[in-house]
Parts: C-alpha cells; sequence; structure tokens
C-alpha cells in the first residue's frame, strides 16, 4: 500500500486542487481498494488505482459542482424568446405565417447549438435531444454507463442554457 | 505541492474546449493539463468521469504519471497507518456483526428447542417419570395435519364410494327385466 500512496495521492490532487480534500480521497480509495483487490489482477494493480481514485475524485467534484448549478439554476432550458406584446398582429393568429418563420428560425438556432456542443456533451445531446433517443440506447452506442450519460445530459443543458442566455444579452 | 496551494491564473488554466477530441478521447494537451492543475472544476469532472469508463485514456494517463517520477507528489503526513486502523475497525465491526448473529440464532433456536418446538426432544435431565407413557401418543404439529388430511381423505373417499353404489343399484332396477316383473308391471317406478 505505502508504493502506491503517493501515486494514489498525486492523482486526487490533480483532480481537486486541495491538500486535505485530496488526503481524504486518498484514504477512501485505499479503504474502497482492500474490500475488492481480490477482484484485480495484481498486472493492473495501478491503473486499478488509479480509476478507483478518478473515481472518487468524480463523486467529489461532481457533487461540488451540482451544488453550486443548483443554488443558481435549475434543470430547464430557458424560455423561448420574447413574444411580442398582446394585441398585436403576430400573437392574434398561431398560423401567422411571420410567428411561424420566427419559431423555426429559434428550432434551427437550437438545433446548431446543440449540434456545435463540445465533446463529451456533442454526441449525447444530439442523440437525446435531437434524435430522441433513449438514455440506455445512447450508453451503449457510445459506450458509457448509463448514469454518466445522465449525468453528461444534465450538463449539457446547463451548458446550453448558458450559451442562450449569451446570444439573449448580446 | 506549493503550486497547488496559489490559485492558478485564468491565462494558465486550460480551454475545456480543447479537452476531448472528436472521438470523445481526452487530448493529450488535456492530460498534460490536467497533470498540470490547470483543470478547472468542470474540466475536472469531465476528465475523472471519463477515466472511470474508458481503458485506453487511463493507460495513457497511467504512464504519463510513470514517466514522470518527479512529479509525484507525497501527503504532508502518512495516510497508511491511519487507513490501515480504519481496515482494522471495519473487519472488527464486520467479523461482529456475524457472531452477534450466529449467537442470536443460537439462542433463538435453543428457546424453541426447550419449548418443544421441534417435537418435544427430552433433554438430559429430564426424568424417565416424567416422559409421557407408551400409550399415550404425543403429537407433533406435523402429525396433527397428517392425521386431519387423511381423515378427510377417509370421508370423501366413503361419501364418492356411496354416491357409485347408489347409481349402480338404480341402473341395475331400471336395467333388470325381473325387477319390473316383480313388481307385476302395473305400477310404474317412482318417477316414471
Amino acid at each position: 500500500m505505502r508504493q502506491y500512496q503517493k501515486l494514489v495521492y498525486t492523482v486526487c490532487i490533480q483532480f481537486v486542487h486541495d491538500p486535505h480534500t485530496a488526503e481524504d480521497l486518498t484514504q477512501d480509495t485505499f479503504l474502497s481498494a482492500f474490500s475488492s483487490i481480490d477482484r484485480c489482477d495484481p498486472a493492473y494493480h495501478k491503473q486499478w488505482l488509479v480509476r478507483v481514485a478518478a473515481n472518487k475524485c468524480k463523486d467529489h467534484l461532481k457533487s461540488a459542482w451540482v451544488r453550486k448549478v443548483e443554488t443558481h439554476e435549475d434543470d430547464t432550458l430557458p424560455e423561448p424568446r420574447e413574444s411580442p406584446p398582446p394585441g398585436t398582429a403576430l400573437t392574434a393568429g398561431g398560423d401567422d405565417p411571420q410567428n411561424s418563420l420566427a419559431r423555426r428560425e429559434e428550432a434551427q438556432e437550437l438545433t446548431d447549438l446543440v449540434r456545435n456542443l463540445r465533446e463529451p456533451y456533442g454526441q449525447v445531446a444530439v442523440m437525446y435531444l435531437l434524435e430522441e433517443r433513449p438514455v440506455q440506447d445512447i450508453a451503449v452506442a457510445l459506450g458509457r454507463p448509463a448514469t454518466t450519460v445522465q449525468n453528461q445530459i444534465f450538463r449539457a443543458k446547463v451548458l446550453l442554457r448558458k450559451q442562450i442566455t449569451e446570444r439573449r444579452q448580446v | 505541492m506549493e503550486r497547488f496551494l496559489q490559485e492558478p491564473t485564468p491565462q494558465d488554466m486550460f480551454d475545456d474546449e480543447m479537452l476531448f477530441d472528436a472521438a470523445g478521447h481526452l487530448t493529450n494537451e488535456g492530460l498534460q493539463a490536467l497533470q498540470d492543475g490547470r483543470l478547472d472544476e468542470l474540466g475536472s469532472l469531465e476528465a475523472a468521469e471519463h477515466l472511470t469508463f474508458c481503458d485506453f485514456c487511463l493507460a495513457r494517463y497511467t504512464d504519463l504519471i510513470e514517466a514522470m517520477p518527479e512529479k509525484l507528489q507525497a501527503p504532508m503526513r502518512d495516510l497508511i497507518p491511519q487507513v490501515q486502523a480504519l481496515m482494522r475497525l471495519r473487519t472488527f465491526r464486520i467479523m461482529t456483526n456475524r457472531y452477534i448473529s450466529v449467537a442470536a440464532a443460537m439462542v433463538l433456536a435453543l428457546a424453541l428447542w426447550s419449548f418443544g418446538a421441534f417435537g418435544g426432544v427430552p433433554t438430559a435431565d429430564k426424568k424417565y417419570s416424567a416422559l409421557p407413557q407408551p400409550t399415550q401418543p404425543s403429537f407433533s404439529i406435523s402429525q396433527s395435519i397428517n392425521g386431519a388430511l387423511s381423515a378427510a381423505s377417509n370421508g370423501l373417499s366413503g361419501l364418492l364410494g356411496s354416491v357409485q353404489s347408489t347409481a349402480r343399484d338404480g341402473l341395475a332396477q331400471l336395467t333388470d327385466p325381473s325387477s319390473i316383473l316383480k313388481n307385476g308391471g302395473a305400477a310404474p317406478a317412482k318417477g316414471e
């Protein structure tokens, strides 16, 4: 265990950047590893410990990030752009060509934003938001765990909302 | 380690847009930034999440760490003694829980046994005079159930037998011409 202490601690501090948190996560890593060490081939002990450490760091970072996001926002996309004021010609008829054209433009704009999302959100967002595929299908197609896909969809929505808000302010 | 205690300036931070390539793997620059502590909170989360399921990037990251042993960092204190103490405590708790469960099961079994729930097995210190006489059969729950079931079965077979014999008699009366002649052929049988 002692020979891997530096390795695990280095991985933890590279992710969380805080020595005290990194120490706690190093201890958690060794405790988790100890309970299932028989399942790992000794040739892969280093990689396995790095993975357990990364998993512990992910859990820590995720809870911190979700707490930060939830205090400011919720998990909904922003409402469409402001409608024209009531009583005007645009709101009188739902089938107004000008109105439907505006809606089509907004939909196209949103589609472009989804398609231009960076990885690891781009493929997930296209499959989920545009192709409307279920999470399980996406997980199989991309070789990612279903919970990871769900978390990435959540963060993709947050990124999209941020981008839409920034565009409106321009 | 001093490097991590200082807040990195915004220009030092790595751009998350370049953390992954088009195939969804971590870029070499991204891994280097991770090793240098230049990823922000979201970038670190994305990289950690990716390493939990991607064997390819995990191997690259492990190789990168191993290639630069001078970048390995030691914690401020030795963490192993505390980890070992926690492991011992955990093992002790697991063992204690097992022994407590086994002891509770044994106490319960002994209590049920002494109350005769398993058919009244005599104990060593029980006197022969206190034992039931051979003429007085002792019934256990299973014996009672068996007796009730066999009595019900006997009753049902007796009822079916009597129904069968009644039907057979009636049929014989209808088909036997002598029985009609005995009546003189005058009065029909009741119900005809």
